[in-house]
């Protein structure tokens, strides 16, 4: 009895331990990470990591990140949803990444993932109210221990495997960055990148850092297209199919039903058959005829920034979509420039349509946005990033002015400003070209449209300043959004070159 | 009950009344289309009518006034026998009588249904927003619940009082149902139209089964009078 009770004993914690262990390797693991070792920093783009482990049973299902911003109590609630589909075979594991801008203290970030069937397998709310999360937050990468005191900052240690193969602004959180030898390859170009957005970086063998935050707020961001673009689409036309043809077809409609009920003496079945006849093949002709209304009334406008620093081969972007349709439906959008993030706009605009944002989990995907376009509902999109753009300029004898476009696009219409005058260029395409200042005629800007309307609002918000210079132009691209769904579509980019003095 | 229907539906066809209520309806809703349908070209954010609301809510007081018309007596379809006359003129069960008249209706409203799909697919193709199938649907369940009670007072020798009775419940239906708390809204047809809520349709299967069961017993009260007064 005695030897039967110990046996069971000894046995009882072998099979918890045994099971436990054995159910954990059949289900699914899943793990939550928000920020950079669990830092992060309001105004800034913070990264969401999910790591999802499949053990015996393969796991399909969704995650989604929600967002909300905006106060209850003047009802301006926006919630917006990153999505990703995940479909992992069994024994494997991935890192799903997804960036998500902080801004509003009041709400938490909810992460979730779902199951195929809609079942809720994990949940972590995050409460974003702590005053810390103003704090600088300096990154070291390296094994000697940092020479700083903490104190109204926050330090961490990163692993140099993060820095590689990421979008660069998964630094956005941190306000400085201390290496610990200088980077090369891959990790130099996404750091190079990220100075040109703004980031401060320490390469090794300082001693003593002063340290300084002059990294602003990147999010909301310090350029704001909304008004500039909801005003542009909002003068947009919506076409729409002729309703003097649809009347007509439904007049003779009309016309038919009469002569087959009071002209025709037939049996009443067959005078049933016909008028149902009559009716489905109207119904077919008409809902052909006005189908396509719908997907053709959606309306774009986007507007671009390009700003760069002479000698910087880099440039910033900024970039402010609307969408519109007066008809109620879902707008796909997509792009495939790993720097580059896409939000939802609308601090000010109440009525801003609802977003889900799908970003690329792979080099091979793109990035999706759903946009659900209402009457009353505008879709609204801002843009940041950072893209290669290699311009590089060269005064001789103060009146030969040399470019050398070494970036893939031409630059039209050019312009160079230079002590508060314009003087027109004309098109910088690739490779060298030589203007004589002295020969070209000051002028004044003067552009009809939408592009006016950018350049004057770009003066306007002190985005060009009249008391530098620059080289101002324009790019054609549309690589920024591609949508199948959209065939009205403007899309104007502003290049701005900074020249030092 | 197949000869009540046939017979039923024949009459209802062949009446130029009917014929005329129908063609005057359908225009009726192309009026509304050509007065509220978009133009060619708006500037983007301008309002842009809901159509297909619009001509969804005309086509429900259309099929209203239609499924009244169509059941309370012959107003319309001069041939038309109504229940009273088939309960005291005629050997037909009371089952046949009223299940005869009432998918005779049923059948004459889908062919209505489908002779206003042309106006309501362009509709909803130029509105905002829409679902026909919620629509219809609604408009549907509606109808065949109130055309119950229309059958009801076709059983009654003096139709006008009756009728004007189910006018005035229905218009205070209308108008004091909209500001009540869920999910007694859910009873007001023109809010279900606007917002569509499939708990709504309860009200109206509720609402059927009364109507029948009444018209039910009212033609049984009829064969027994005919049957006492033939015994007599």
């Amino acid at each position: 009895m005695f030897r039967s009770i110990f046996l069971l004993i000894i046995l009882l914690p072998v099979l918890f331990l045994f099971s436990g262990y054995a159910f954990s390797q059949i289900g699914t693991n899943i793990q939550i990470d928000l920020g950079i070792n669990g830092l992060i920093r309001m105004g800034r783009w913070n990264p969401v990591v999910v790591s999802i482990r499949t053990f015996g049973i393969p796991f399909k299902g969704e995650i989604v990140v929600e967002i909300k911003e905006g106060s209850i109590i003047l009802e301006n609630i926006r919630t917006t949803n990153l999505k990703a589909k995940v479909d992992l075979p069994i024994y494997s594991k991935k890192d799903f990444l997804f960036l998500v801008p902080l801004s509003d203290v009041r709400h938490p970030v909810k992460i979730s993932v779902f199951s195929e069937d809609g079942k809720l397998i994990k949940t972590k709310d995050y409460e974003i109210k702590s005053l810390e999360m103003r704090w600088p937050i300096i990154g070291f990468v390296g094994n000697n221990v940092l020479p700083y005191t903490e104190r109204d900052v926050r330090v961490t240690v990163l692993d140099p495997e993060m820095i590689l193969r990421k979008p660069f602004i998964i630094f956005d959180p941190l306000d400085l960055l201390i290496l610990e030898s200088p980077p090369e390859g891959e990790m130099l170009k996404n750091i190079e990148e990220w100075i040109s957005w703004g980031g401060n970086v320490i390469v090794g063998g300082t001693k003593e850092i002063s340290f300084s935050s002059s990294m602003g707020d990147t999010y909301p961001g310090k350029i704001d297209f909304q008004e500039v673009v909801v005003d542009s689409v909002d003068s947009e036309v919506v076409p729409l199919p002729s309703k003097g043809f649809i009347s007509l077809l439904l007049f003779i409609y009309i016309l038919a039903f009469v002569i087959v009920f009071y002209y025709l003496k037939k049996f009443s079945w067959i005078k049933i058959l016909i008028a149902i006849l009559l009716s489905l093949s109207f119904s077919l002709i008409l809902f052909d005829f006005t189908s396509s209304s719908k997907s053709n009334s959606v309306i774009m406008t986007q507007f671009t920034l390009m700003k760069g620093k002479q000698g910087n081969p880099y440039v910033t972007i900024y970039t402010g979509t609307a969408i519109f349709s007066p008809y109620s439906m879902p707008v796909q959008l997509s792009y495939n420039l790993q720097d580059l993030v896409f939000w939802v706009g609308g601090g000010k605009e109440k009525n801003v349509a609802k977003t889900t944002f799908i970003p690329a989990q792979n080099s091979q995907e793109e990035n999706k946005i759903l946009v659900e376009l209402s009457s009353d509902r505008k879709g609204i999109l801002r843009g940041w990033g950072v893209e290669e753009m290699n311009v590089k300029l060269g005064f001789f004898e103060n009146s030969i002015l040399q470019l050398e476009n070494n970036s893939p696009y031409p630059i039209r219409e050019a312009y160079l400003l230079h002590n508060g005058k314009y003087r027109y260029l004309g098109d910088i395409k690739q490779g060298r070209t030589k203007f004589d200042i002295k020969k070209i005629k000051l002028s004044t800007v003067r552009i009809e449209g939408d592009k006016g309307r950018f350049l004057s609002w770009a003066k306007n918000s002190d985005i060009i300043l009249m008391n530098r210079d620059y080289i101002l132009g324009w790019i054609d691209n549309s690589f920024l959004l591609n949508s199948a769904d959209i065939s009205n579509k403007e899309s104007y980019t502003l290049y701005i070159l900074e020249i030092k003095r | 009950m197949s000869v009540i229907v046939w017979k039923d539906l024949e009459a209802k066809i062949e009446s130029p009344g009917m014929l005329r209520f129908l063609g005057i309806s359908i225009f009726i809703l192309f009026l509304l289309f050509v007065i509220v349908a978009p133009g060619f070209q708006r500037v983007a954010g301008s309002f842009i009518p809901n159509l297909f609301l619009v001509v969804s809510i005309g086509e429900f007081f259309i099929f209203l006034i239609f499924a009244f018309v169509s059941t309370t007596g012959n107003t319309l379809a001069e041939d038309e026998r109504t229940i009273r006359d088939l309960a005291l003129g005629s050997d037909f069960s009371q089952l046949s009588i009223v299940f005869g008249k009432y998918i005779s209706f049923i059948l004459h409203f889908i062919l209505f249904l489908i002779l206003t799909l042309p106006i309501n697919l362009v509709s909803l193709n130029l509105s905002p927003k829409g679902d026909i199938k919620d629509t219809y649907i609604l408009i549907f369940v509606i109808n065949a619940s109130l055309s119950s009670w229309g059958l009801f007072i076709s059983t009654m020798k003096d139709k006008r009082f009756p009728i004007l009775l189910l006018c005035f419940l229905l218009i205070s239906l209308m108008v004091f149902t909209a500001r009540l708390s869920y999910p007694w809204w859910l009873i007001n047809p023109l809010v279900l139209i606007l917002d569509y809520h499939p708990l709504g349709l309860l009200y109206y299967v509720f609402i059927l089964a009364l109507g029948l069961g009444l018209t039910l017993w009212r033609t049984s009260y009829l064969k027994r009078v005919k049957d006492e007064t033939r015994a007599n």
